[in-house]
């Protein structure tokens, strides 16, 4: 007992600072490490199980779920094994969807991030507060208004004929364009509010000083500007892209089978008898790697911008 | 004032703390009075504030020993030590109003109602803001704050108050007259202040003992006057107002005193301290304690050339280059009558206030 | 120099730029909001305002289905967002007033975990987990599941105001003989108010926003009110989807209009306390 209240005093400062305060993790670090880091290695077990056919697994180790991601063996496995193209493109498909999304809204969310980062203070929290409500909507319900501003007679098609811009309804449902339309919608806020904070940070005296020094402003934008900002932007990148690409409501519902992506992959084998759980768990696998390798290259970027 | 026959308060005993391989304290032993006004000076990073925050229970000690009135509290955390501080930067609950942050030490201690009532508003009577009991905290002035930090801090009745720096984030007008309040307030309550500041004048002004540190030591302990006349070592004598150095050798000792020859064969009588061993060092004179006279003025005891005036407005400072070539400072007070009848160019002989000019190992 | 500054503030088309992502945000709320005032039952004419949907909406042959799903939103958002919030604030002090100590970043890692493995794959572990168990699906899975992703999004709110709430407090009321705990409950809690309600309502929207975890974890019968729009929207939209929605959306932007003006009440009480 004396023990411990020595070296609790040791090298607390003021008591404001306390090694012992640690234990206060323990109920974070239990309630994620049981009910996800466990859940998830666990996940990593199922995809190397054998899959039962009324869902769930058998307890035989198999690298059947890998094996038909990768490799087309024929309707009963045993021909020569030739590249299985269905999933490797779905995947494709999911790459490039999210890629496109982030440069869209990476496209639209740098001018609207810098022109409310660049309001007087009187205004500027006006416009921040527009961008920040829709994400605190329901994606589910916002993706639903999606659909139904642009189904082929919805309002959309029926407000452009109505004016006459076009002859008949354009066709936006079930393209992927609606899906870049849908995550663009999702996921903007997410562009938005990182690159608004650091060009908030940003000290315009070194754009004057730039100026000052004969830059145009094209010229400050890029060389002074965009530097400064970096970090911002690319913070909103990964939180576009990564959530893009595991994304299952914008592409289920705008997008429908044909532009199937990772999401409804997965979803689908977990949903009644054609699901194939080691094989769910094993694209979820694949998906969950693709992200940790994004997220490694981001902590490498941060961690040589610290230094 | 303060006499040594007073019960010491604080007595510290080989204090020493260590940060990983820093290390903020060695060795410092100091013994603090009852119903004294102490000031621990020194420049930042010298250890003051860690030595006051080891009083105040903030940090612990590597080694040695804190007594507080005879009692060791070297173990006992902060909230268990009869010792209230004073902070830097304005640290009031800024949810609570002023009378509850005044209030709160007492609550802690668990007094009665009553009590705690009367205390309080007679808390804010001393510190003149009786009238702002009902306010927010955060809509005081920065002086205002801090005066009521002040009171919330003597509510309790600490036996020592600790001030760390509370005058640094206030503006000069307001720092001068809550020197004189700060005072006035220890003298009444009778309470022992251990005030830590990097400003000599602050230290000078209100302190009845002063310890001057540096380098995680403590230097020297000593009254207003004998630290700024008598400084036990050139740290302490460059740190307290201004002081001229120059190259110096002993060339012979007597009792209470020395000869000590300047570059080119200039010798002055100087003062030495009992720790001067060494017979290389420097000679060093505060340059109020210079007079400037007719270069023939046989008074004199160096010679040179007037460099540059500097008006200051009580006083002028005049750079003289003396003959060994280095140049020293003296200051001529303006007074009305006596205008300095020089200029620059001029050749100058300098009069040394007798015992003024001491010796000081390098 | 002055009009340097503004001419750098200011670059041409960002202000259309900005105007346009309003506009994409908004309309199509906008769009579905309006609609679910119409009278018509087409989805598409316009017929004349009515509330005829909301009435549906409460007293039509679906109002059982929708009041319960509704019910179990909000009662596992209630308790998801609260324990989440207890355990955030937890944490946040644990990380934040513990020192540095080794393994410091590693726990980061893990309390925002969450946030970074995509939320179907968590959906897919929980529900492999609860089954591997042998756990049976339903309202209490998708309990556990929300209370787990709504950890990180109430701890960075509380993380962050108590960064900007400096030790010097705690050390000015153990220094007024506070003991450990009156200092936390005293002084440390209050000034941490405004971060956990931040906390609490963005887990609480999360947790009623949440689709697709819930739809892996609830197993068959239970619904939650997306799980149930979903369901439903898969038949088609129907007008009193879009009521729904409208009265969703309503909920959302009273919660964020709320938690505005708490955070600037609380910036404004910490700037203060600079």
């Amino acid at each position: 007992m004396a023990g411990l209240t020595q070296q609790s005093i040791s090298t607390s400062s003021g008591g404001a600072f306390d090694p012992l305060r640690k234990r206060l993790l323990f109920p974070a670090w239990l309630m994620i490490g049981f009910f996800l880091v466990l859940p998830v290695l666990m996940m990593l077990v199922y995809s190397f199980l054998t899959k039962e056919f009324r869902g769930g697994v058998i307890w035989e180790f198999s690298t059947a779920a890998y094996d038909q991601f990768f490799f087309d063996r024929g309707l009963f496995g045993d021909e020569p094994a030739k590249i299985e193209w269905t999933y490797i493109v779905i995947f494709w498909r999911s790459i490039v969807q999210a890629f496109s999304a982030t440069v869209i809204c990476l496209l639209i969310g740098f001018p609207t991030a810098y022109f409310i980062a660049t309001r007087p203070d009187s205004t500027r929290n006006i416009w921040l507060f527009l961008v920040t409500v829709p994400y605190w909507v329901n994606l589910l319900i916002r993706t639903v208004s999606m659909k139904f501003l642009i189904r082929d007679n919805g309002p959309l098609n029926e407000w452009l004929m109505m004016v006459g811009v076009i002859e008949s309804p354009i066709h936006l449902i079930n393209t992927n364009f609606a899906v870049q339309l849908g995550l663009f919608y999702s996921y903007l806020p997410f562009m938005v509010l990182p690159i608004y904070a650091s060009v908030e940070r940003f000290n315009f005296s070194l754009a004057e000083a730039a100026a000052d020094l004969y830059a145009d402003k094209w010229v400050i934008l890029c060389r002074v500007i965009l530097p400064a900002v970096k970090p911002g932007i690319i913070a909103g990148c990964i939180l576009v892209f990564v959530p893009s690409l595991g994304a299952f409501l914008a592409p289920d519902l705008l997008g429908g089978a044909k532009n199937f992506m990772i999401g409804s992959l997965i979803e689908e084998q977990f949903k009644g008898a054609a699901g194939n759980w080691p094989f769910g768990a094993a694209a979820s696998m694949i998906l969950l790697s693709m992200v940790l390798l994004v997220l490694m290259f981001y902590a490498r970027s941060q961690a040589r911008t610290v230094h | 004032m303060h006499s040594v026959s007073n019960p010491i308060a604080i007595d510290l005993a080989n204090i020493s703390k260590q940060y990983g391989d820093v290390t903020a304290l060695n060795d410092v032993s100091a013994s603090i009075y009852d119903s004294e006004f102490f000031t621990l000076l020194g420049p930042s990073g010298c250890g003051k504030t860690t030595l006051l925050r080891i009083i105040a229970g903030f940090e612990t000690v590597s080694a040695g020993n804190i007594q507080l009135y005879g009692q060791e509290i070297r173990d006992l955390p902060a909230n268990k030590r009869p010792v209230n501080t004073v902070f830097q930067q304005y640290s009031l609950f800024p949810h609570m109003t002023v009378a509850e942050n005044v209030s709160f030490g007492l609550q802690m201690q668990g007094r009665d109602r009553a009590f705690i009532k009367d205390r309080t508003a007679q808390m804010l009577e001393l510190v003149q803001l009786g009238s702002y009991a009902d306010r927010k905290s955060t809509q005081l002035s920065g002086g205002q704050q801090q005066r009521v930090a002040l009171a919330r801090a003597l509510a309790p009745e600490p036996k020592v108050l600790l001030l760390d720096e509370p005058l640094s984030a206030l503006d000069l007008k307001l720092r001068q007259s809550m020197r004189m309040e700060l005072k006035q307030i220890q003298k009444h309550t009778g309470i022992t202040f251990v005030f830590v500041t990097h400003d000599q004048e602050e230290a000078l002004t209100m302190s009845d003992r002063i310890a001057v540190m540096s380098n995680g030591q403590i230097q020297q302990t000593g009254d207003a006057h004998s630290i700024y006349t008598d400084p036990c070592n050139l740290f302490v004598a460059d740190f307290i107002g201004e002081i001229n150095k120059l190259d110096a050798t002993i060339i012979e000792r007597f009792d209470n005193g020395g000869l000590c020859q300047l570059g080119d064969g200039v010798t002055v009588e100087c003062s030495l301290s009992e720790s001067t061993q060494q017979s290389e060092g420097q000679l060093c004179i505060r340059p109020e304690c210079l007079t400037i006279t007719s270069v023939d003025d046989k008074r004199s005891s160096l010679q040179g050339e007037i460099d540059q005036f500097v008006f200051l407005g009580t006083d002028t400072q005049v750079s003289v280059k003396i003959s060994t070539g280095a140049s020293v400072l003296v200051r001529v007070q303006n007074t009305s009558g006596s205008q300095l009848d020089a200029k620059t160019g001029d050749q100058v002989g300098l009069i040394i206030d007798p015992g003024s000019a001491r010796f000081l190992d390098s | 120099m002055a009009v340097a500054s503004e001419n750098v503030k200011r670059y041409p088309g960002f202000f259309f730029v900005a105007v346009f992502c309003l506009l994409v945000l908004y309309l199509p709320l906008l769009i579905v909001m309006a609609y679910s005032f119409n009278d018509s039952a087409s989805i598409t004419r316009w017929g004349g305002f009515s509330l005829r949907w909301y009435e549906e909406v409460f007293t039509g042959v679906e109002s059982a289905k929708y009041k319960t799903a509704a019910w179990n939103s909000i009662t596992i958002a209630v308790m998801a967002s609260i324990t989440a919030t207890v355990i955030a604030t937890s944490a946040a002090l644990g990380m934040i007033r513990s020192g540095s100590w080794r393994g410091k970043a590693t726990s980061f890692a893990l309390i925002n975990l969450p946030l970074m493995v995509p939320e179907i794959v968590t959906a897919v572990a929980t529900l492999i987990f609860f089954s591997a168990i042998g756990f049976k699906a339903g309202y209490l899975t998708i309990l556990v599941a929300h209370c787990v992703f709504c950890i990180p999004f109430a701890y960075l709110p509380i993380a962050a105001r108590l960064q900007g709430v400096e030790t010097i407090y705690e050390q000015a009321a153990m220094d007024l003989y506070a003991t450990r705990t009156q200092a936390f409950l005293k002084v440390l809690l209050p000034l941490l108010l405004p971060g956990i309600f931040s906390g609490f309502l963005l887990a609480f929207i999360i947790s009623l926003d949440d689709f697709i975890i819930t739809n892996f974890v609830k197993g068959a019968g239970v619904e939650t009110l997306p799980t149930a729009i979903f369901g439903a929207v898969k038949q088609g939209i129907k007008p009193n989807i879009m009521a729904i929605s409208t009265l969703m959306l309503m909920v959302s932007i009273l919660f964020v209009s709320v938690s505005y003006f708490v955070s600037r009440l609380g910036e404004s009480s910490a700037k203060v306390a600079d």
